[in-house]
């Protein structure tokens, strides 16, 4: 497997999207095209990863990570896929609620992926090889970017939530998810970094650009309309969306290149 | 205890790896098992994790430098490592990679 080609796949995917949502037209290039993105490459997202966890044993912490956050890309592949280009679903109750239930599981799933993955670097036992300082110091970093990037957004939902607003749950409970997984991402960070060189260093590094893609996701949502245009906004904030998919579905195949067997592991005595 | 000529190695080579080698006389340095174990780990883990957990478990468990390690310490440093390289690449992986490593340098 060429990885380094693999790892160009989120840019490739992200220029990609924006050259088809500036040429296609209007019909095509809006709403429909957004659906399409977004179930392509979130099933691609949910693939990878559960490709990934399926390396590992049941006691592997690895398994559960990657296997809970195919999940909560499988829940919101489904819930992309009953609301339709164009949300249309949402007027029935029934599938509303199986929306309702959908994202709250992504969202579940998302967290409880991300805490098992953090969760490797302490269990590995990298933590205690790695300077306190520095661990500190790239943990302050991260928090307060992910603090940056979510707190346009979760100020606002919140605050429409507890003037009675009920249709701001849901991006209340979606944004303290985001927040929750960002906080996560300083462990993974650190194992990137620790194992650079090596081929574990793909996937983490993957694993961590993903998160950056989000980020940036949350970025276009919390500060995009008070920049840039409608349309610009849902294309930007797509586009990363796209990006982020594609990275962890290439850093779910980066993983199962890493723990396969390596060529020339089985030479004999020098 | 591999023997290779010490003035045919680039500095760099000789830099990265010298807490590892004793010098052995007639030109030659030693290659300790610990060098095999930390170039294969480096594989997965990079060089520096590799180097350094090689030196931080071989202290830990056996009490010794990593250039001071033998063959005869090898099962012990194994088992030492277990644990970091099962959360890392799991168990399968991580056992395939340590019996690797006793059929190469193993007693």
């Amino acid at each position: 497997m060429n990885v380094f080609r693999l790892a160009l796949l989120p840019l490739v995917g992200m220029v990609g999207f924006l050259v088809a949502a500036w040429l296609l037209p209007e019909a095509w290039g809006g709403a429909a095209l957004f659906f399409w993105a977004a179930v392509a490459t979130r099933s691609l997202a949910a693939g990878g990863e559960f490709l990934a966890g399926s390396c590992f044993r049941f006691g592997d912490l690895l398994r559960w990570g990657w296997w809970f956050w195919a999940f909560g890309d499988a829940c919101l592949v489904l819930r992309t896929g009953i609301e339709g280009p164009t949300h249309f679903v949402l007027t029935t109750p029934g599938h509303l609620h199986l929306s309702i239930l959908l994202l709250v599981l992504a969202n579940l799933a998302a967290v409880l992926g991300a805490l098992f993955m953090a969760r490797v670097w302490f269990a590995s036992g990298l933590a205690r090889a790695f300077d306190s300082w520095r661990q500190i110091a790239w943990s302050a970093v991260v928090s307060t970017l992910a603090l940056l990037a979510v707190a346009p957004l979760l100020a606002r939902s919140a605050r429409a939530t507890l003037a009675g607003d009920s249709s701001f749950v849901l991006p209340l409970l979606s944004a303290s998810s985001d927040l929750a997984s960002l906080l996560l991402v300083s462990p993974m960070l650190l194992l990137a970094l620790s194992v650079r060189g090596g081929r574990l260093a793909w996937s983490w590094g993957l694993v961590v650009v993903s998160f950056v893609g989000w980020m940036f996701v949350d970025l276009a949502q919390g500060y995009g309309p008070g920049f840039l245009s409608a349309r610009i906004g849902q294309v930007l904030e797509n586009a990363f969306a796209v990006f982020a998919s594609l990275a962890i579905f290439a850093a779910g195949l980066a993983q199962r290149w890493a723990v396969s067997p390596a060529p020339g592991a089985t030479r004999g005595r020098d | 205890m591999y023997l290779r000529p010490a003035t045919a190695l680039p500095r760099q080579l000789t830099t990265n790896w010298s807490h590892h080698r004793r010098p052995v006389g007639c030109g030659m340095v030693a290659r300790s098992p610990a060098d095999d174990v930390e170039e294969t780990l480096a594989r997965w883990l990079g060089p520096n994790t590799a180097r350094n957990a090689v030196r931080v478990f071989s202290e830990r468990s056996l009490k010794k430098p990593p250039g001071a390690l033998t063959a005869a310490d090898l099962p012990e440093l194994l088992r030492a490592l277990q644990p970091m390289l099962r959360t890392l690449v799991g168990t399968e992986q991580s056992n395939e990679i340590l019996a690797q490593l006793e059929r190469r340098i193993g007693p």
